[in-house]
């Protein structure tokens, strides 16, 4: 708080000299100023500059929760990259103990935020690792590293899905950097090329807000708004259990869509999408050598059409990867309790219990814990 | 558009090279013009026409009253005509479904039922301000204060001109268009001064203010739910958004009108200083309370006549000051309060007038002093119905005061105490010493620059992020 009242007092108690200022050589002055600024902004990590933010307080919780484990490089790390139905749906603590229960250990991180698009999702994972030190980062390459991706239909098709919806707010700012905007940029126009194409309406353009929010991120806007000096010791879970169920939310109508279609079938769209292809790229070429292989996951769902989406996507998913889930009729059958879910696509703590359960042993088979590292 | 931006600090670096690029006074203006135009329409360009409604009514019985002859009985009629033309625009999206809901509500009340509803109107943003302003100019122009503008760019520029149209200062006629008519030249030190007051603006905006705003809601939301510790912090961190958020808005407006060569009067004075329910009328919102004086106060007969009869043009005019920034009855409560405040303000000046012409310096001083407490915890109180959204609320803050006055402060909770109080005291009270900035301001043009660039950058890093709307765009 003390700064920005002493930048009050210091513009206060300055004046013009004795000769006139000169306009002229007042904006060579802050044009250096300013490239000065962003060359010091560079430099400086989110971690010290968005210290209390919400995006860096997830990661730290995820690197102590790494950094807790004896030997941690020692046995296999599951990545699981999601959005609000993996923060509500994935308790990685507790799906930890179901797979070494299974005879699989393994440290279980998670990258998932209501509302977390793709390229949210990859700057979570390119912040945790560069905040660890170089020796946990060689120890992580040595690791076997197997990020999760998350497959659900409305990220998937739209690169930059609910990004209005966090714009101008902290996590935004932070996720926007230069080169995550630009990817997300060359992803979405591959989407809106394709929505033409389909003859749906023009989604609307996002050029300004992305320009908008790499200006901000640049320039560190709202950094320390929260006034305080950054707290390392504060971290956030990536999950949370959630009671009760929505408003408006019919179980009994939901759960008979289920039953009508539980094998997800009609789902017609050209898999995956272009723009997914787009995005799934940057991914794999920036996360770079430190993730071993990627994969997917199709979390429980009692929606139909994202079940099709998810069932279509398991068959036309890049040749070389592997997927846990769908669930079929039978696994869905443990979680058909109006207790389970919030939503048709979010699940309650109760419910996170069960579907943990089975995404435990959806990765052990598909992974089977006595592979060694590919570093591919 | 809103000042903090991104899409005004286009607009403005686009508009400002333009506009001194181009030598000719009369191509300014309607560069000026079209960039005013454009400024409103970014918010919603049906009400471009609006505005230029506004513009047209304006010019035509300007005209119309100056050939008359200013004072004459014709101009009087143009003059009323054209008045009431403006005041039924601005009663119609302002308060038309106020009083359609009172007066159902009273109806209803007494067991009546009414067919009507309320009727949906879009409040156009800042029409408080350029109706107001048009006011002047037509009246200025009948009292010959300022004869009738035949160049109507040149009217437009002043009642639409960007800086100022959607929440003030209100300008006076007779001082902003001797400056449309003279030449500007730029002025260097204008220029830097523009700067300076941008900076410090966007720091009372964005830093302080916007940073309170959440504090406010979460109390002002469910003041009833709140302890009373917490809900005396929500009304003193209103005491400070408010203030910085206008006085930002305020200083931002003239920062920008110094750039493009114009002055702007000062809307502000360190309100917070005041030793009088008086003096803080000098001091807050000048532009509206020198309008309220000149245009309604005045003209009811101000304070010629016996006491009785001056109190009465107070509430009168208070009571329309209050109605102005808002068709709501809490703003009228706000403005009663501030009217009977002044009353007793001006019955205490003359009892001490009569009895106590000279008295010695630490009285003075202790009277000053207990005069500022006095004077800022009416201001606080007053601000309670201001910002509370129901006569129920304010009851309920106005209990939790109450109950923290008799010594229960209820759960304690963490407040940021310094964020709400050390802006205002180090604006209050170092900020607000002239004579402090007189005697130690560093003058250095370099020191100015770096000033001026660290301060902004400040800014940046501490502002709130995420929109939040100027408190006085609503009026």
């Amino acid at each position: 708080m003390i700064v920005p009242v002493l930048a009050l007092l210091a513009l206060a108690f300055v004046a013009p000299g004795r000769k006139p200022p000169d306009v002229r050589r007042a904006v060579l002055f802050w044009s250096i100023g300013i490239l000065a600024f962003l060359a010091l902004r560079s430099v400086v990590p989110d971690e010290f500059l968005f210290g209390g933010s919400e995006s860096v307080r997830r990661n730290r919780f995820q690197v102590r929760h790494l950094l807790s484990r004896k030997d941690w490089e020692k046995d296999p790390i599951l990545i699981l990259e999601g959005s609000s139905v993996i923060q509500y749906g994935v308790d990685g603590i507790a799906l930890e103990k179901e797979l070494s229960r299974l005879g699989c250990p393994a440290t279980v991180l998670q990258f998932c935020a209501v509302g977390a698009n793709h390229f949210e999702r990859l700057h979570f994972l390119e912040s945790f690792f560069a905040s660890l030190t170089k020796s946990q980062q060689e120890k992580l390459k040595s690791a076997r590293v197997i990020l999760l991706s998350e497959v659900f239909d409305a990220y998937d098709e739209n690169p930059l899905y609910l990004l209005e919806r966090v714009a101008d707010n902290e996590r935004g700012i932070i996720c926007l950097t230069p080169r995550n905007a630009w990817d997300g940029w060359r992803a979405w126009s591959v989407y809106a090329a394709e929505q033409t194409k389909l003859g749906r309406p023009a989604p609307r353009p996002v050029a300004e807000i992305l320009i908008r929010h790499v200006l901000f991120n640049r320039f560190g806007l709202g950094a320390f708004s929260s006034m305080r000096w950054p707290d390392s010791r504060r971290k956030l879970p990536a999950f949370f259990a959630m009671e009760g169920s929505k408003p408006k939310f019919n179980y009994e109508e939901a759960c008979a869509g289920y039953l009508t279609n539980p094998h997800g079938k009609g789902f017609s769209l050209p898999l995956p999408f272009p723009q997914w292809n787009v995005s799934f790229e940057s991914m794999r070429r920036r996360l770079g050598s430190w993730v071993d292989e990627v994969g997917f996951f199709a979390f429980p769902t009692l929606e139909p059409h994202r079940l099709a989406y998810q069932v279509a996507f398991a068959q036309a998913r890049p040749g070389s990867t592997k997927m846990a889930g769908p669930a079929s009729p039978d696994e869905m059958s443990r979680l058909l309790d109006p207790a389970f879910w919030y939503d048709g696509t979010h699940v309650t703590g109760a419910g996170a219990k069960v579907a943990d359960e089975w995404l435990a042993g959806e990765i052990t088979k598909k992974w089977p814990c006595d592979t060694p590292p590919s570093h591919e | 558009m809103i000042f903090t931006t991104l899409a005004f600090l286009v607009f403005l670096l686009v508009l400002l090279p333009a506009y001194w690029a181009l030598r000719d006074d009369r191509w300014r203006q309607w560069l000026l013009l079209a960039g005013n135009l454009f400024f409103y329409g970014w918010w919603d360009w049906r009400f471009t026409g609006l505005l230029l409604a506004v513009i047209v009514i304006s010019w035509v019985s300007g005209l119309a009253v100056g050939r008359s002859g200013p004072g004459s009985r014709r101009g009087l009629v143009w003059m009323y005509g054209a008045c009431t033309a403006l005041l039924l625009v601005l009663g119609y999206f302002k308060y038309a479904n106020f009083f359609l809901g009172s007066l159902q509500a009273a109806v209803e009340r007494f067991g009546g039922e009414v067919s009507w509803t309320t009727l949906n109107i879009i409040l156009p943003a800042g029409i408080s301000f350029y109706i107001f302003q048009a006011i002047s100019y037509i009246v200025s122009v009948y009292r010959a204060k300022v004869g009738s503008e035949p160049n109507i760019v040149r009217l437009g520029v002043y009642l639409s001109f960007f800086p100022h149209l959607v929440a003030g200062p209100i300008i006076h006629a007779g001082y902003f268009l001797p400056q449309l008519e003279s030449k500007r030249r730029f002025d260097a030190l204008l220029f830097f001064e523009g700067a300076r007051k941008i900076v410090i603006g966007f720091l009372y905006k964005a830093v302080f203010a916007d940073n309170l705003a959440p504090l406010v809601d979460s109390v002002f939301r469910a003041p009833a739910a709140q302890s009373n510790l917490s809900v005396f912090g929500g009304c003193l961190a209103f005491y400070g958004q408010i203030y910085f958020d206008f006085a930002g808005y305020s200083l931002m407006a003239i920062g920008v009108s110094n750039l493009f060569g114009y002055l702007l009067p000062d809307n502000f004075n360190h309100p917070y200083r005041a030793a009088s329910v008086i003096d803080f009328w000098h001091r807050w919102h000048i532009s509206l309370s020198t309008w309220l004086r000149d245009y309604v106060y005045i003209p009811l007969g101000g304070n010629r006549g016996s006491r009785l009869f001056q109190y009465r043009n107070v509430v009168v005019t208070m009571f329309l000051g209050g109605l102005w920034h808002g068709a709501s009855w809490n703003f009228v409560l706000w403005g009663l309060i501030h009217a009977a405040a002044l009353c007793v303000n001006h019955e205490w000046r003359a009892w001490r007038e009569q009895r106590w012409t000279e008295c010695p310096p630490a009285v003075a001083f202790c009277g000053r002093l207990g005069g500022i407490v006095l004077t800022q915890a009416i201001v606080f109180l007053c601000l309670i119905p201001f910002r509370a959204t129901s006569f129920a609320d304010t009851w309920a803050i106005i209990c939790s005061l109450g109950s923290l006055i008799a010594g229960n402060p209820g759960t304690a909770v963490a407040f940021p105490w310094l964020l709400a109080a050390l802006p205002l005291l180090a604006d209050t009270w170092l900020v607000g010493q002239s004579r402090w900035r007189e005697r130690f301001a560093l003058r250095s043009n370099v020191a100015l620059y770096a000033v001026l660039l660290l301060a902004l950058l400040v800014g940046f890093l501490f502002m709130h992020v995420g929109s939040v709307p100027f408190i006085y765009f609503q009026f």
